[in-house]
């Protein structure tokens, strides 16, 4: 084994006092696929941004190749040949891919770009990872897992030898994981170390040498990934055993609580949402899949009223056009937004201020909030939720599972008829997946109709109890055997390879 | 409760250490230039707003206009908001002041009252434009606040050297009467008793910002407006209504100050105290608790600056740099904090 980078007794501490890494240790073989493994705030995206130099530590030393290197900064990490692949990317969508792939390392002739330099270039590289990526072709207009790509080919273009890659199969289909681990090998065939973070137990098992398990900051243990079974990988990151398997049992569905018929959303070129018509009944969980930008989540969309659509939408019986978003949750609907930073949390406030947000208004005398009476309540939430943090706590502390641990529990906690729950569990942690989907079941089992959009093959087959397939605005698979579906046969109808005939 | 205050308070203390170092640096600067003492200068500058009664209560007079301009201020801001009205709704309350007190008659106590709540409501009612512009419309109402300011002030213009005036006391409001006035807390040093009405202000809007359903939910809207629309808070009701409010407390303190500390509305240009209300908010971190401290701050900065200007030594002008300077210290960061705040809201 030749070790090629290695971080030793790495402690991280904010200035706020939150303690991100403890005496946390990692090292890369070269020619390795290598996984950090953990739950949300593990610490495992903060040693990497250490040694990508975007987070400075506060002890602990970094050794490139034997010797002892200071990484201050991003630049610093790039010229020592350590490139990331950022979970959120950052592309100009305006430029050409082969611009972006070289923006801040153009080539020049003169003071003149040299363009027919970079195509070639960008040309060169897709071509000897078997990336399929047309180097002329403007980054907004590229599919995601392309995007991704694109971000893979700047890496590389900047000479990057150990390439890190945050959670690099977050949003892409079944197929599409199985090309980026292609590539990914072909990488390390090339030389090229990788490190992959992740969170996805069959993902390390799939592609990876050697897995680095963490938990709460610091790393339990480094296993090879041949010689581990999911199980006992979910324990190490956990600490005690999680079933992976959703505990539910048959649906009975009641009355219709939400109803769609013929709903249009337009869109720039092509409709969002195209004719489509469907009911959700009181206590089953329906799932409107699809790979994102399919028109899963405008349908989600209109039920909670945030966007204009043509056609009928019922929400408890009401039609949601014209209707407040305060009415529609008078009704009963819960909602758990996709993303919980811009909509679902006021990032400047404390939890409890998160928690109250949709239910004030009836917690009032003349008008002043009853303060003493919410706060308790809070706490209460905080706790049954299993929060880590008090209520005055600042949200933005939390990770990022424990944020949406809070968004769950403000929603769930109205006793509501109707939840419509977009992307409930991404980016969270194992331990907190199985939480949010409990207490979806049990919320089930009370009589709430459920409606779930989500992009995690394996969260849509193990909780839905009904499966609507979206491609290109339309729904063009009803699965009600949702127990006898292959992820593969979900990722055909998801990419609009196969197609249910109508009836169904 | 402990990253609620101290830090805040922390930050402020320090900044205004920041403030009170600039105008010792420039002065000091101004002396060798200018070939002033600078003992003379400092002693005048630092210790000349304390050294009796009569300069300890031109602090507070000077502290009354900005408390009510920075409560203002501070109650937009809070919501996200950039609305310059704060100035011509103070100019507009005054001068509403000058020419409503007279016509009420002298009724102590209820006039002085009465015309105060009239101003408040009559610069409600025109913030409810650039606010309403806002909302619905999606109209930057930085700008069109700005614009507000000068149709006030030309219409107050025209309307003081025509119907508004005093026939014998050209381009002025009528004389007002004692009964007319707000009381006086003191005789002796003339220190009107606005600057009670001004500190209730400050409570009631630490009150109304912090504890009440209405506070909370305009807090919300300004931290994140789609935060605020996703849990059922109609964030264009509470845009429109914290302009509102801020616009009336405006107007609310231009009456005040003019029934307060002038026998007639004179003015013929805009006090600059609206202006002055976003240094203000933003010393007090938008905070209206601390509003009237940070006015109070100010306040002593330029009753020292007069001193100092009585000495002849150093012109007034330096004053205006020292000001320039601390307005650019705390202004930046706010502009900035703003800038940022406002792009993920428009995003």
């Amino acid at each position: 084994m030749n070790e090629v980078l290695c971080m030793k007794n790495i402690t991280k501490r904010y200035e706020n006092g939150v303690l991100a890494n403890e005496n946390a240790s990692f090292s890369l073989c070269k020619g390795e696929i290598h996984a950090i493994a953990g739950e949300n705030g593990a610490g495992k995206s903060t040693l990497m941004k250490i040694l990508f130099g975007a987070e400075q530590p506060t002890e602990g030393v970094i050794e490139l190749s034997g010797k002892q290197v200071k990484i201050t900064s991003p630049k610093v990490a790039t010229r020592l040949g350590i490139g990331m692949v950022y979970q959120h990317f950052m592309l100009v969508d305006e430029l050409p891919v082969y611009l972006n792939v070289f923006l801040g390392i153009e080539k020049r002739r003169g003071i003149l770009l040299d363009k027919q330099a970079m195509i070639r270039e960008t040309y060169e590289l897709c071509r000897k990872y078997d990336m399929p990526v047309d180097p002329m072709a403007p980054c907004g207009e590229l599919p995601v897992s392309l995007r991704q790509k694109v971000e893979i080919l700047k890496v590389l273009a900047r000479k990057a030898e150990i390439i890190i890659l945050d959670e690099p199969t977050a949003v892409l289909t079944p197929q599409e994981t199985e090309q980026l681990f292609r590539q990914l090998r072909i990488l390390r065939n090339d030389g090229h170390t990788i490190v992959i973070i992740t969170h996805k137990l069959k993902e390390m098992k799939m592609l990876c040498d050697r897995i680095t398990v963490m938990r709460q900051g610091r790393t339990v243990g480094v296993v090879n990934a041949a010689d581990v079974t999911e199980q006992q990988l979910s324990e190490l990151m956990v600490g005690n055993a999680v079933l992976l398997k959703v505990n539910k049992s048959p649906a009975h569905p009641g009355k219709i609580v939400a109803e769609m018929q013929k709903a249009v959303v337009p869109g720039s070129g092509r409709l969002r949402l195209d004719n489509v018509s469907f009911s959700v009944r009181a206590g089953e969980i329906l799932c409107l899949a699809g790979v994102e930008g399919n028109g899963q989540q405008q349908a989600a969309e209109c039920m909670t009223g945030q966007i204009a659509y043509q056609g009928s939408v019922k929400v408890l019986g009401q039609e949601v056009s014209g209707r407040s978003v305060r009415t529609i949750r008078n009704l009963g609907m819960a909602h758990i937004p996709e993303d919980r930073m811009t909509m679902g949390t006021d990032q400047q406030a404390s939890l409890h201020e998160n928690l109250i947000s949709v239910d004030f208004g009836s917690n009032t005398r003349l008008g002043f909030l009853r303060n003493k009476k919410l706060r308790l309540r809070s706490e209460q939430q905080l706790m049954d939720f299993g929060v880590k943090g008090q209520y005055h706590t600042p949200i933005a502390l939390l990770s990022g599972g424990n944020m949406q641990k809070v968004v769950v529990a403000r929603e769930l906690s109205q006793s509501p008829k109707l939840i419509i729950a977009d992307q409930p569990t991404r980016g969270v942690d194992v331990g907190a997946i199985a939480f949010i989907h409990e207490k979806l079941v049990s919320l089930r089992d009370k009589g709430c109709g459920i409606v779930l959009v989500s992009a995690d093959m394996s969260e849509v087959l193990s909780l839905s109890d009904r499966i609507l397939v979206f491609h290109e605005g339309q729904i063009v698979a009803e699965i009600t055997d949702v127990g006898n579906t292959s992820e593969q046969q979900l990722g055909r109808y998801m990419l609009g390879i196969d197609r249910m005939e109508a009836g169904s | 409760m402990k990253h609620r205050f101290v830090r805040p308070l922390l930050n402020i203390v320090v900044r205004l250490a920041l403030a009170v170092a600039v105008a010792a640096v420039v002065l000091t600067g101004a002396c060798l230039l200018l070939k002033g003492n600078i003992e003379e200068v400092m002693a005048a500058f630092f210790l000349g707003p304390l050294e009796d009664e009569y300069a300890v209560a031109e602090i507070l007079r000077e502290a009354v206009p900005l408390i009510f301009t920075g409560i203002a201020v501070s109650l937009m801001v809070r919501c996200g908001q950039f609305n310059m009205f704060v100035e011509g709704a103070f100019f507009g309350g005054a001068f509403l002041a000058g020419v409503l007190a007279p016509m009420l008659g002298e009724h102590a106590v209820i006039t002085p009252l009465l015309t105060i709540l009239a101003g408040a409501a009559a610069m409600g009612i025109l913030g409810y434009i650039p606010a309403k512009m806002k909302s619905s419309l999606g109209v930057n109402e930085f700008v069109s606040s700005l614009m507000l300011n000068y149709i006030v002030f030309w219409v107050v213009m025209y309307l003081i050297h025509g119907i508004a005036a005093d026939p014998d006391y050209p381009n002025a409001t009528p004389y007002l009467e004692d009964t007319m006035r707000l009381p006086l807390l003191n005789e002796d040093t003339e220190l009107s008793s606005n600057l009670v009405i001004a500190l209730a202000i400050a409570v009631c809007s630490g009150l109304f910002l912090f504890k009440t359903k209405w506070g909370y939910a305009l807090r919300i809207t300004g931290d994140n407006p789609s935060f605020a629309d996703y849990s059922g808070i109609s964030s264009d009701r509470y845009v429109t209504a914290s302009q509102v409010i801020g616009a009336s407390l405006a107007g609310m303190g231009g009456a005040a100050f003019l029934l307060g500390n002038y026998y007639r509305f004179q003015w013929s240009s805009l006090p600059n105290y609206g202006f002055d209300g976003f240094v203000i908010t933003s010393i007090a971190g938008n905070n209206p608790y601390a509003v009237p401290a940070a006015a109070l701050f100010l306040g002593y900065l330029r009753v020292g600056a007069l001193q100092v200007s009585r000495l002849g030594d150093i012109p007034n002008e330096v004053i205006y740099v020292i000001q320039a300077i601390i307005i650019i210290l705390f202004g930046a960061h706010f502009f900035f904090h703003a800038r940022r705040k406002g792009g993920a809201g428009n995003a």
